[in-house]
């Protein structure tokens, strides 16, 4: 691959070559994508798979004015001069989302949070939030796609669906590619998917596990008693599973004989009853599995710069999400400073949302807090969560219309190399002016 | 003559209280201990801004009153004295304390007695998830002490529970006992799925009518009256913690666990119950 981007014009002179573009949706963030770009419309999209093209074709840059105050346009400045006095006034704000834009800004909204005391929280705290708990619970065996793609002769997908959420993975990493150590590609892994219904992941599998919904702790202790050459009851295995002994038995014999084994596992695991804990037991599954032979395992993110946003947050203040700093230090607990705990508390008295949508998707107790509540939003289309904000910013999309830095799902920082410009500022020259007129309030207070 | 705060305020920001205990406002003044400053969300103010300060402070005991769900870390870190709670008491109530004792007339929220080292909790409601466990991160949950919750908890009760006894009156949630080290947890209403699993030592004595499904890493042990449960029930009865007279008498299985762990620990369930 390429490192260098070169925007070439056209022999018609309207058309602009984008080379190694970075696709943005998913957490494989595919850095491979050559994208034609016409009259500001992205009109070819090569080697993006169909939710690339999706966000590439039907990107559009939103004519809303960029800056909105109480539903009425008003200047950047106003904008950034009311989010900063929004801020700096409250008592317990949130900063929120995070996971859909550059690690650049969400450096500086982690030192928004810093100024103002406040609880600084990412969308992984709805999703990969539990694996992230389970870390620290137990440790993560873990490598990068690349050893996966060269070793990997044994691929186990645990609640996860990559041939509709990540649909290059197959191809680029995990099953398809002819790897170092695996010249023959495909016939040289086992492919394994456990979930709890037949996925059109099922098709690409060599064996698929149907385990009985809420049953995934329970499956994956069995796997660790049998690691450990425990005698289980047959008739309680498949009566807790679903799924008959002799198929466990025969996965750990594979997992057992596997020179390079993996496993990755989705939403279907870490948001099922359990939650961290299932994510716990898999992670404690790999490492006994360290006892036999290499084992590795790996979370299936699903936004674009999710990872960047644990790894941005943890390198400012030694956690991933979920973080307070009403203190002046960073103080971590999920479920006490996780953005839809404190909204749905009524304790949050600000928030700003940046690149995400929670009045989509968070319980009715926490929309009503955050619609009562001052909020900022930052957010390249408009959303609900938008549309209630008190100061809402129209900011351009990243990877598509910004330059910047995200983390691949295996924690690799990947380049971005912008389409096109776009008339609205990004997110993080917004996040810079709010951050510089906090400082100054701030500063204002203490003299 | 206690010291009694009685609190005032009417917020929805979370208030924190750590280190406001009876050894410390021993040594103040009650002028001094109105200038204590405590924080409410990300500001530090006067507790006098919050609360009415009265009494005396010298019994080394301390009266909180009022609707405190939205007060935090009450008697967190506290080492000797009484503090009465009459309602409710929010998260963290003698968080990493190492002596005294605490008594919340209501309900609590979660993380009561979080890392607590020695003393004694008593809550009479209900208290929330995580009671006697570790903060995450951490390779201990409580290692010593008493807390005894007389209503329903939550999920993950004395998570790496490392000693001490930890007596909930009502139904629990899921994983109690999760990954304990050794200790005692008795639950005597229902039970959520999944207890005990991964403890390496300790007791767990589920008592509720329903039995609970154990992990298939649990085996089947002796049946009889272990003299350790009359102890123990004696020592709760001691303590104001109500208990029904058939399971002072009861006959109880054993189950050895979690064999994924080192399968020392066990898990003791009313015969009458199986």
């Amino acid at each position: 691959m390429s490192t260098a981007t070169k925007n070439q014009a056209a022999t018609d002179g309207s058309l602009k070559i984008v080379q190694d573009a970075t696709c943005t949706f998913c957490g494989c963030v595919c850095d491979d994508i050559d994208l034609s770009v016409k009259d500001n419309h992205i009109v070819e999209a090569k080697r993006a798979c169909v939710l690339g093209k999706s966000w590439f074709f039907n990107h559009y840059v939103d004519q809303r004015p960029s800056c909105l105050i109480s539903g009425r346009p008003a200047s950047i400045e106003e904008g950034i001069e009311r989010a900063a006095k929004i801020l700096a006034g409250a008592k317990y704000p949130i900063i929120y989302g995070l996971s859909d834009t550059t690690c650049e800004a969400q450096r500086i909204a982690v030192g928004i949070g810093d100024w103002i005391g406040g609880n600084v929280d990412t969308t992984t705290s709805v999703c990969h939030g539990p694996s992230g708990m389970a870390f620290q619970g137990v440790g993560e065996v873990t490598c990068s796609l690349g050893e996966i793609a060269n070793r990997g002769d044994l691929i186990i997908f645990w609640g996860s669906n990559p041939a509709e959420s990540h649909p290059r993975h197959f191809t680029k990493y995990s099953l398809m590619p002819k790897g170092m150590f695996l010249p023959n590609g495909r016939k040289d892994r086992t492919c394994v998917l456990v979930d709890v219904r037949k996925t059109k992941s099922a098709k690409a599998a060599d064996i698929f596990l149907q385990i009985k919904p809420r049953k995934d702790f329970e499956a994956l202790w069995i796997l660790r008693a049998l690691a450990q050459n425990l005698s289980l009851d047959p008739a309680e295995v498949e009566d807790e599973t679903g799924v008959p002994l002799s198929a466990w038995q025969d996965l750990m014999g594979r997992m057992k004989q596997a020179k390079f084994g993996v496993l990755l596992f989705g939403m279907g695991l870490t948001m099922t009853r359990g939650k961290h804990l299932n994510s716990e037991a898999l992670l404690a599954l790999v490492r006994d599995m360290n006892a036999y032979t290499r084992f590795v395992a790996k979370p299936m993110r699903g936004h674009g710069n999710v990872t960047g946003a644990d790894n941005v947050v943890s390198w400012q203040t030694g956690y991933p999400f979920g973080v307070n700093m009403s203190r002046g230090y960073p103080r971590f607990n999920p479920g006490e400073y996780t953005t839809a705990d404190t909204l749905a508390r009524r304790e949050a008295d600000a928030a700003m949302i940046i690149a995400s949508d929670p009045m989509s998707n968070f319980s009715q107790a926490a929309r009503e807090r955050l619609l009562a509540i001052p909020y900022i939003s930052l957010d390249p289309k408009e959303t609900p969560t938008t549309r209630g904000a008190t100061v809402a910013f129209t900011t351009a999309t990243y990877g598509i219309n910004t330059a910047g830095t995200v983390y691949r799902m295996d924690d690799v920082p990947i380049p971005l190399r912008p389409a096109f410009d776009s008339p609205h500022p990004s997110d993080f020259e917004i996040l810079s002016g709010i951050e510089r007129r906090v400082k100054a309030l701030k500063a204002a207070v203490r003299l | 003559m206690p010291l009694r705060l009685v609190y005032k305020a009417q917020t929805s920001v979370p208030v924190e209280v750590e280190g406001l205990v009876p050894s410390f406002v021993r040594e103040q003044s009650l002028a001094e201990t109105e200038r204590f400053e405590i924080f409410h969300g990300n500001e530090k103010l006067p507790l006098a801004e919050f609360f009415s300060v009265s009494g005396s402070p010298g019994d080394e005991r301390i009266d909180f009153e009022g609707n405190l769900a939205g007060v935090h870390w009450i008697g967190a870190g506290m080492s000797e004295g009484v503090v009465h709670v009459a309602g409710d008491a929010g998260r963290h109530v003698g968080s990493e304390m190492t002596g005294g004792e605490i008594h919340v007339s209501g309900n609590a929220g979660d993380w009561v007695g979080g890392e607590m080292h020695g003393g004694l909790i008593h809550v009479r409601g209900r208290a929330g998830h995580l009671v006697g466990s570790a903060y995450r991160g951490s390779a201990r949950g409580m290692t010593g002490g008493t807390i005894l919750i007389g209503g329903e908890v939550g999920n993950e009760i004395g998570h790496t529970m490392r000693r001490g006894l930890l007596a909930v009156g009502g139904g629990c949630g899921d994983f109690v006992g999760l990954n304990m080290i050794a200790g005692t947890i008795f639950v005597f209403g229902p039970c959520g799925i999944r207890p005990g699993a991964g403890m390496r030592r300790g007791t767990i004595g589920l008592f509720g009518s329903t039995p609970p499904k154990l992990l298939p890493t649990f085996r089947p042990g002796s049946r009889d009256k272990p003299l350790v449960l009359q102890l123990l029930f004696r020592q709760l009865r001691k303590l104001d913690f109500p208990l029904d007279d058939a399971l002072v008498n009861a006959e109880y299985r054993m189950y050895h666990g979690d064999m994924v762990a080192t399968g020392r620990g066990e898990l003791l369930l009313p015969e009458r119950a199986t």
